[in-house]
């Protein structure tokens, strides 16, 4: 018998001949419930669009008079208290949407209270030193910066890799150890995180690009047969030809229209991957386009979530640009205009500026992250869904102000199997500070790992190789330690007055107010 | 003493004011007329509501958008396509198929939605049930010789295969056409031949093919592009026939359109004026056009708020109220049709009007349990001349038992005052940021639950009076029948947990108060507040609201459905019978547009 090979999202192939596939069959790919699973296979995906600079009141909830609080550091000397607060995250509907804030909305058919009491927002985590533009502080290298010079040369990993191949992370073999739709900081990079890595690598997966995750989603089925697929394909062709005008006069649906009609091809997308019979895929086309449109990033969150769903892999990395679904065209240069003029101080910045900036970021959060965990929030075993065993999150490449890594805003959803708290609304920032600084980013990043079954001393090897001194000075947590120097932020002494070091030293420590039992 | 029309948004503040009440948020909404300009009222004035709407022929139409068919649509369609498509085996099938069309969400009704074909919302669970219920679908189609014959012919079973081609293309054209209510085009056509998949006759490539057609997007939705471009820059276009025949049905039927109307779309009839008026009158006298109207009634009377009414039976109190007329747990069914029936005979059996509606003397009671909340009035057969009430009180749809029943000890006049506000006078009762929960405590006897609701709700200066004030009259007058429906002349109150007789307390049913946003002025029965609602021309401008809302599937816009709504006010208004009044909407000119949105 002859094997084909078959892929189910065939609305994805995008011209003919190119690249031809040999998979081989792995057990990864069999039907989950023919795998026998000692523990819970947990999942990771990082997510960052670039530059930032949505204001907190565009982004943050409010806290409530119902919020907790709990106490980080007592006031020490100088050093003022610190707190986290942390409240119920709440939502409410407007319109067809679901609303927790104006950057945190999404359409309610996909975004229903019950994802929302998934999810965390969170806020308070900063960067101690100004490394600009960057590609990868999202997922702890902050090496892949174009300003940060001091810190160009230290190289730590990136935290999926360290997930993807930390001992008995994947429970069952994978096709691939990690799934990079990023751009810029992957092979090819001289600052490439991989050649930090003192692991025993497996080649990264090609980056940036849809074409080596169409072919990690294309399955060996030697079988082929008259295959639902091929039914739910033809389907989700009548309705994709509507909203292109295949079948009648498109430009007479409206906007609402297609948007609703795209919807239901999600839901159709969902029944697809659902199914364990596979449709005949014939040769894989290359595709090499760097994934930067919405559809390029609404397909990549679709075929993340078929490979985490089918065990292709259980890691994965997107990152965007921040104006990838920009509607508002009021600009000539995004980086100049939106992220400088719209990103700035909030008082001072342009407010329009700023609507525009706040709604590309907003349509990433509903068309690729919320997507993606919408995708995923579908039961693995009874009364627990994918998500409920996965961590996904969502930051931005810089804060609250364009370039200024501090106050990163944190999305997650998913409680990576009951290790955090989900439902909540997470404050880090510290009023009592003079620049209200929270925690640090490798705090997090330290929690992440551990959520991921990572034990500290696994990636603190890391910083043993990268920043020995640091390591030896009990300094904790994962990626750089490294101060700004110069009184760069308003003229503090920041390693003295702002974070000092009791930060890093404490950074593997549980984050109180996020993970449980802490 | 000279009469002004005045609008009833600041009517209801200043008789807020003159009670001195906080917080209140009792907000007008019939009609369309401007605010006049003027503050103050010199006492005395006659007040006369407008209760008309504005009808600007140039006013732009309410765009439309596709719409998801609603569960009862869906329902409906399938069944009706399964009589065009297998007539023999089309009851069976639908039997077949119950549990997966029963699985399909439910049109859940909340926030703004005051109709179900309001609830537009498509999430993953609907998809889902789809495809379970087009699995279904397409594999009862098949699963017998019968079947198979009935839906690819002959040519199915003959002894040559070189039509067998054919065949399959002409089974997936028939029901792609009864589906998506129009004939399919040659991409779909080609669509489709591709899930059947199969070289031959064969009985899994045909289920396929007729699930993938169930599934598709002209089923699962109306979607109206238009046809000849009316306005370009509005983006306004006359409907094609079959758009126009699909959104008659639906209107009409809450269904797909049958043969007859879908012929009359392809011969090009159905776009005369005189095919047009035919086809209308047609829908309209099918018994099909029964169960929409059935529909409509049950919305706007909010009639699936009727609760069970043996919930409570083991209770000691209720039971101890409920006596000799304890609930079955058929009597709700039977309370509703009594009420669906009064409706239907006014609306097709007899010429009715609205007024008729709050008027009527007949009864409905078709079984013994219902006649006996009506003090053992003869039974109906359904088919005669209903028989007249017995009891005086018994006057109009508000005293009919689904309009007045609960299933505790004790009535809800709140319950039915609000009732009569928001779905007769089309009054929004907003409530306060700080209103708090209001809770009657357990009677001891002591007072009718008039004066315990008065006591708690309007006490001066609270901030629940404001409202109440308003609202609590218009149940209070209803207090002459009890929670089951029953003319009381004295209110019973039984000890909870024993059932034993506290007290027998004198109702009173007398108000002081408005239904048309004149001078108050004194109420004592329903019979009497019908009465005045009728006369005050609001409950037609709310009828005609509320229509608008139940057949288009959204809120009416006063502006652009002016025309629409004034057509339908003055209809009702000037005694026009139910059945044209249902019926006109369909004859007018903004129901042949669609208007795109931007």
């Amino acid at each position: 018998m002859t094997n084909v090979f078959k892929l189910n999202r065939r609305h994805f192939l995008k011209g003919t001949g190119g690249l031809a596939l040999a998979i081989p069959t792995l057990s990864s790919l069999l039907p989950r419930s023919a795998l026998a699973q000692a523990a819970t296979q947990k999942r990771f995906v990082a997510m960052c669009t670039d530059h930032g600079g949505v204001f907190p009141s565009n982004i943050y909830p409010t806290m409530s008079g119902a919020a907790q609080s709990a106490t980080l550091y007592e006031a020490s000397g100088h050093l003022p208290r610190h707190d986290v607060r942390f409240d119920t995250l709440t939502s409410r509907v407007e319109g067809a949407d679901r609303v927790i804030s104006s950057c945190l909305r999404a359409p309610s058919s996909r975004f229903p209270a019950d994802l929302v009491g998934k999810m965390n927002v969170m806020t308070g985590f900063d960067i101690t030193t100004y490394i600009g533009h960057n590609r990868a502080a999202f997922i702890g290298n902050y090496a892949a910066n174009d300003q940060g010079v001091e810190v160009r040369d230290i190289l730590y990993p990136t935290i999926d890799q360290v997930v993807a191949r930390s001992t008995g992370f994947n429970r069952s073999p994978v096709r691939a150890a990690n799934i990079n739709v990023a751009r810029d900081y992957g092979n090819g990079s001289e600052r490439n995180s991989a050649h930090a890595l003192d692991l025993d690598l497996q080649p990264v997966q090609p980056t940036g690009s849809l074409g080596p995750l169409l072919a990690l989603v294309a399955v060996e089925n030697a079988s082929p047969s008259r295959a639902p697929q091929r039914l739910v394909q033809r389907v989700y062709d009548h309705y994709r030809g509507l909203t292109t005008g295949a079948f009648g006069d498109a430009g007479r649906l409206s906007r609402d229209d297609r948007n609703r009609l795209t919807r239901h091809m999600d839901f159709l997308n969902a029944i697809e991957a659902r199914m364990e019979v596979q449709l005949e895929c014939g040769d894989v086309p290359a595709y090499n386009d760097v994934v930067s449109t919405p559809e390029q990033l609404r397909m990549a969150a679709d075929l993340i979530a078929l490979a985490l769903m089918c065990g292709a892999s259980n890691v994965a990395v997107i990152s965007a640009p921040g104006e990838a679904f920009a509607q508002d065209h009021n600009y000539t240069d995004w980086h100049e205009q939106i992220a400088h003029k719209g990103g700035g101080e909030e008082a001072s910045s342009d407010p329009d500026f700023q609507r525009t900036n706040y709604r590309s970021h907003q349509l990433f959060f509903s068309e690729v992250f919320v997507r993606l965990a919408a995708h995923l929030n579908v039961e693995e075993t009874p009364g627990v869904t994918f998500l409920d065993n996965s961590l996904l999150y969502w930051t931005m490449e810089s804060g609250c102000k364009t370039h200024d890594n501090l106050m990163q805003p944190i999305v997650t959803a998913g409680s990576a199997a009951g290790f955090f708290h989900t439902g909540r609304f997470v404050d880090y920032r510290n009023p009592r500070s003079p620049m209200q600084s929270g925690v640090v980013l490798n705090q997090f990043f330290a929690n992440v790992l551990q959520s991921m079954d990572v034990a500290p001393a696994d990636y603190n090897r890391q910083m043993q190789r990268a920043q020995p001194e640091q390591a030896a000075a009990g300094m904790k947590g994962y990626g750089t330690v490294f101060w700004h120097p110069d009184g760069f932020w308003s003229g503090h002494d920041i390693q003295r007055d702002i974070w000092p070091e009791r930060y890093y030293r404490d950074a593997d420590d549980h984050l109180k107010g996020w993970v449980v039992g802490a | 003493m000279g009469s002004r029309v005045y609008p009833l948004m600041r009517t209801f503040k200043l008789l807020t004011f003159a009670l001195a009440a906080p917080l209140v948020a009792c907000i007008g909404t019939i009609g369309d007329a401007d605010t006049p300009d003027g503050g103050n009222l010199p006492p005395g004035t006659d007040v006369t509501v407008d209760t008309s709407f504005a009808c600007d022929p140039q006013a732009v139409p309410v765009p439309n958008g596709m719409r998801r068919l609603t569960k009862a649509q869906l329902t409906n369609s399938i069944r009706d396509a399964l009589v065009m498509l297998v007539p023999n085996q089309a009851s069976t099938i639908a039997d077949e198929i119950a549990t997966p069309l029963a699985a399909v969400p439910d049109d859940v009704l909340g926030g703004d939605t005051d109709y179900r074909s309001m609830v537009q919302a498509v999430g993953q669970a609907h998809v889902d049930a789809y495809y379970t219920l087009a699995q279904a679908f397409g594999a009862a189609l098949v699963s017998t010789t019968t079947r198979r014959n009935a839906l690819l012919g002959s040519c199915a079973t003959d002894a040559t295969t070189s039509n067998d081609s054919t065949c399959i293309d002409n089974a997936i054209r028939r029901v792609g056409r009864v589906l998506f209510r129009r004939p399919l085009g040659a991409d779909e056509l080609t669509l489709y031949r591709d899930v059947y998949n199969a070289a031959d006759i064969d009985e899994q490539a045909l289920a396929d093919a007729m699930t993938a057609l169930m599934l598709a997007p002209p089923f699962i939705y109306l979607i109206e592009t238009g046809a000849a471009v009316r306005d370009s820059a509005q983006k306004i276009y006359d409907l094609g026939p079959y758009e126009l025949a699909s959104r008659l049905s639906y209107h009409f039927w809450q269904s797909l359109p049958d043969e007859a109307l879908l012929s009359a779309a392809a011969d090009g009839s159905l776009m005369t004026d005189a095919g047009y008026r035919a086809q209308v009158d047609r829908l309209f006298a099918d018994p099909k056009a029964r169960r929409t109207t059935q529909a409509f009634y049950g919305e706007w009377l909010k009639l699936d708020t009727v609760p069970n009414m043996s919930a409570n039976n083991a209770r000691p109190d209720f039971a101890a109220y409920a006596g000799d007329d304890l609930p079955s747990a058929d009597l709700r069914g039977r309370i509703l049709a009594d009420i669906q029936d009064m409706v239907a005979y006014y609306t097709f059996t007899t010429a009715g009007t609205l007024a008729d509606l709050f008027s009527s003397t007949l009864s409905f009671a078709r079984t013994s349990d219902v006649a006996s909340l009506y003090g053992d009035v003869s039974l109906w057969d359904g088919a005669s001349q209903p028989p007249a009430h017995v009891q005086p009180e018994r006057v109009g749809i508000l005293a009919r038992a689904a309009m007045l029943v609960n299933n505790q000890a004790t009535t809800r006049p709140i319950k039915r005052g609000v009732f009569t506000m928001r779905r007769l006078l089309c009054e929004d009762i907003e409530l306060p940021d700080n209103m708090a929960a209001i809770a009657l405590e357990l009677s001891d006897g002591t007072q009718t639950t008039r004066q315990r609701i008065t006591e708690l709700s309007q006490a001066p200066g609270s901030t629940c009076q404001g409202c109440h004030v308003a609202i609590n009259p218009l149940g209070f007058v209803a207090e002459s029948f009890d929670a089951l429906g029953r003319v009381r002349a004295a209110e019973r109150v039984f000890e909870p947990t024993t059932g034993a007789l506290l007290a027998t307390l004198p109702i009173d049913t007398h108000v002081e108060t408005t239904v048309d946003a004149g001078p108050e002025r004194g109420f004592d029965s329903v019979a009497d507040i019908s009465e005045a609602i009728v006369a005050s021309g609001r409950v037609q401008a709310c009828f005609a609201r509320h229509y608008v809302r139940f057949t288009f599937g959204r809120q009416e816009d006063p502006r652009r459905d002016g025309c629409v709504l004034e057509n339908l006010r003055q209809r009702i208004a000037s005694s026009g019978s139910l059945a044209d009044m249902l019926k006109s909407i369909a004859m007018a000119d903004t129901f042949k547009l669609v208007r795109k949105p931007d």
